[in-house]
């Protein structure tokens, strides 16, 4: 169960990630980054 | 302008990257495990939950139960803290045995970090410090996590949508995270969460080593009015607890003694007590940090236990006559010094009431000179 619940977060994390580098107003590419920081920590199970 | 596109896309990474590391370091600090002193003598073997239960082997909560056998045949206790991380006084409890004890008849078990993945995560949006510190006179610092009532996600995740488990408590809706409790799942799962696996393995230490009684330290909120200075006990503890209850009193610590609730479902005193021989006891003493009046959780909240709240409340006549909110707060000193206390009293109560099964500890430290000098002088340097 908690490697499905990692690949959804993986899942989720490249395609903000993806979104982030297209997104061209840098506001929204901040606010993607923030999204993505407790994604990459529970990730990597730091958090 | 492709080129611009690329720079600010770098530079967003690189931000989001370096909040990472820093707030992941925080994390990663929190994660790493106290250094205990176990260089007492008197320490005769160390055990392990995984000896117990083959499924915690690898895991955070595989922790090690400290084993002093006198070598005379007799009573057999077990002494432990940590089941709820943030309730300090019970681990300082576990770790003034560790350092300190020897036992002269019969057998302690001493287990300090119960629920060891607890001490690895504070409560989201609590703003309460990670670890306690203690600056002992020959100028060296020990510390000591401090965490959070709940096993942390990161070694138990997802919570389950439903989940009734033998302790009898039914897990829906808002109490869903109580799967994650040490002290809601006894007797456990052996296969089940990794909460579920560790009480088992407790249940199953118990059962296996012959256990004559336990004591799982706890401490609660002022404005918990019947659990403050209180012996919960099974009913087949009754004897036991009203004894050791007794002698405190007698010695001017204001106990009392409370029944386990029969719908105590998975509590060690009610999911223990039902499922094994052992007499099951539950101590909590007075911690501000438990309540939900505190006020901000720094690490003199924890230690000096002064809390201006509970001052005002307690004056107001909110908690009654059971205790005092003394100015000077309820110190770490003096609630580690109850519980080690009534620790004490149930062993030596023991040793009175069951004659054919003697158990006698000695080399604690003096609760009267820990309360005025502080676990400063108590606690052991490691050099």
């Amino acid at each position: 169960m908690l490697y499905i619940y990692l690949a959804i977060v993986l899942f989720l994390l490249v395609f903000i990630v993806w979104n982030m580098i297209q997104e061209k107003n840098v506001l929204l590419q901040i606010d993607a980054a923030l999204v993505v920081v407790p994604l990459v920590l529970r990730l990597l199970l730091i958090k | 302008m492709k080129n611009n596109q690329l720079i600010r896309n770098v530079a967003v990474l690189l931000v989001a990257a370096l909040i990472c590391v820093v707030a992941g370091s925080a994390f990663w600090e929190q994660q790493q495990p106290d250094v205990l002193y176990t260089g007492n003598p008197n320490i005769t073997g160390v055990l392990k939950l995984s000896d117990y239960n083959a499924n915690l082997k690898g895991t955070i909560n595989d922790v090690d139960i400290y084993v002093f056998d006198s070598g005379v045949p007799g009573g057999k206790a077990f002494i432990y803290g940590g089941t709820h991380t943030n309730e300090v006084g019970s681990m300082l409890n576990a770790v003034t045995y560790l350092e300190n004890a020897k036992c002269e008849a019969g057998t302690i078990y001493v287990m300090v970090h119960a629920n060891n993945s607890g001490y690895t995560h504070t409560q989201p949006l609590r703003g309460q410090i990670g670890k306690m510190t203690f600056d002992l006179p020959d100028g060296t610092v020990r510390e000591f996590h401090v965490g959070t009532r709940l096993t942390n996600p990161i070694h138990q995740w997802p919570d389950p949508n439903y989940r009734f488990n033998p302790s009898g408590r039914e897990l829906k809706h808002d109490e869903l995270a109580e799967i994650r409790n040490l002290n809601r799942n006894h007797p456990g799962v052996q296969d089940g969460y990794l909460t579920e696996q560790t009480c088992w393995a407790i249940y199953n230490f118990i059962n296996t080593e012959g256990i004559d009684f336990i004591l799982d330290g706890h401490e609660a909120g002022a404005e918990s009015t019947t659990l403050v200075n209180t012996l919960v006990v099974h009913e087949n503890a009754v004897p036991l607890g009203s004894t050791a209850v007794m002698n405190c009193v007698i010695n001017n610590l204001p106990m009392r003694l409370e029944f386990s609730g029969q719908t105590s479902y998975g509590l060690s005193h009610r999911g223990l007590g039902d499922n094994t021989n052992a007499l099951c006891t539950l101590f909590e003493s007075c911690n501000p940090v438990m309540g939900g009046y505190h006020e901000k959780i720094d690490e003199a909240l924890f230690k000096d236990g002064i809390s201006g709240n509970y001052r005002a409340m307690w004056e107001a006549g909110l908690f009654g006559n059971n205790y005092e909110i003394p100015e000077e707060g309820w110190p770490i000193e003096k609630r580690t010094a109850y519980h080690m206390s009534i620790s004490k009293e149930l062993i030596n109560a023991f040793d009175t009431l069951y004659p054919d099964k003697p158990i006698k500890v000695s080399g604690l430290p003096d609760a009267n000179e820990m309360i005025e000098k502080g676990l400063e002088y108590t606690l052991k340097s490691l050099g």
